[in-house]
């Protein structure tokens, strides 16, 4: 089936398509665990998913990252430390990488 | 404890979100530059952003617009880059056990990744107010509409966000977070087997299926390795 995008009612089924996508990716890891038992096992899985997650989020990153990104990373971190703040450790990373990439080019 | 929601929970995560729309802000414009490349007016982007809320899958979207099967090619982009929302919504549904139904499906519209990841703070810390996660999600949307319509609008004057370092807001955020997950040394088990399988997987699969991946295999031996040992 194909659709132009450039209609106005192709570009709506272009959306709703993906939007009902995206929301049945939402909702089904919801809806499935409803007939899970949360287990001392079950516990165990969802409470190591949130590191799990960040490390493969974080991992390609670093993987391609450069001067910038280390000094982004660097500046998270001690942030962190320092104020125990999630924004303001973030708005530190950030400012890092801002400052290496304007400065040096990086 | 069931969960609740309150007033003040909305406003904290509301606000928490807005420390956060600079980034999310620099995401949308970015998206609305390039939707406005392939030819989407202002209200077609918006109207994306809005229904989609999904800024990764909606920039892979973009890359698929010549395709002549373009129904299929979006779909699959959504599916590939929001796979890793289907753990997402496992991992938050014990912490919202309780909710009437249509509550906890109307929240769920909103789940992106920086509200999951405070909401599985607020679940560590003990405390249920959903409406955190909510206030959070709702921020989020403005921020994204707004960045999407003034990228779409005047992007192309504004020139390139990656300068001031704001694509690098999102992955800051979750380090930092990720370094409040931190309790100790039990703790790198997960996080390194999950940096390792997701380097494998975005190497050789693509897509985003690498969050996926990295995330199932790093709680599932964190899950069941020590354990093993014990018994």
């Amino acid at each position: 089936m194909s659709v132009d995008p450039t209609t106005t009612s192709g570009l709506a089924v272009i959306i709703l398509a993906m939007a009902v996508a995206a929301y049945l990716t939402r909702i089904s890891g919801f809806f499935l665990m409803r007939f899970v038992a949360v287990t001392p096992r079950v516990e165990a899985w969802l409470k190591a998913l949130p590191l799990a997650i960040m490390g493969s989020i974080l991992a390609p990153i670093a993987a391609h990252g450069g001067p910038a990104e280390y000094a982004g990373f660097a500046a998270t971190i001690a942030m962190f430390l320092w104020r125990r703040n999630d924004i303001l450790a973030a708005f530190a990373g950030m400012a890092a990488v801002a400052v290496m990439r304007l400065s040096f080019g990086f | 404890m069931s969960p609740y929601f309150s007033r003040a929970g909305f406003s904290r995560g509301f606000f928490e979100g807005i420390g956060l729309l600079p980034g999310m802000i620099a995401f949308g414009i970015v998206f609305g530059v390039l939707a406005d490349g392939v030819g989407l007016s202002i209200t077609g982007a918006s109207a994306m952003s809005f229904f989609v809320f999904a800024g990764t899958a909606q920039l892979l979207a973009l890359h698929a617009w010549g395709a002549p099967d373009l129904l299929v090619a979006v779909v699959v982009s959504v599916i590939a880059m929001n796979a890793r929302y289907v753990l997402f919504g496992a991992a938050i549904q014990p912490w919202m056990r309780g909710l009437p139904p249509w509550i906890a499906y109307a929240s769920l519209f909103l789940l992106v990744d920086p509200n999951w990841a405070a909401a599985m703070r607020e679940r560590d810390a003990g405390r249920h107010d959903i409406a955190v996660f909510v206030g959070m999600g709702v921020a989020f949307m403005i921020g994204w509409i707004v960045g999407t319509a003034a990228g779409a609008g005047f992007g192309p004057l504004l020139g390139d966000p990656r300068r001031l370092g704001l694509d690098f807001f999102l992955p800051a955020f979750f380090l930092s977070l990720a370094c409040g997950f931190w309790k100790g040394r039990g703790d790198l088990l997960p996080f390194a087997i999950g940096a390792a399988v997701a380097l494998v997987f975005e190497r050789f699969v693509g897509g985003s299926w690498h969050v996926l991946a990295g995330g199932l295999a790093g709680s599932l031996t964190a899950a069941f390795l020590p354990r093993k040992a014990a018994t």
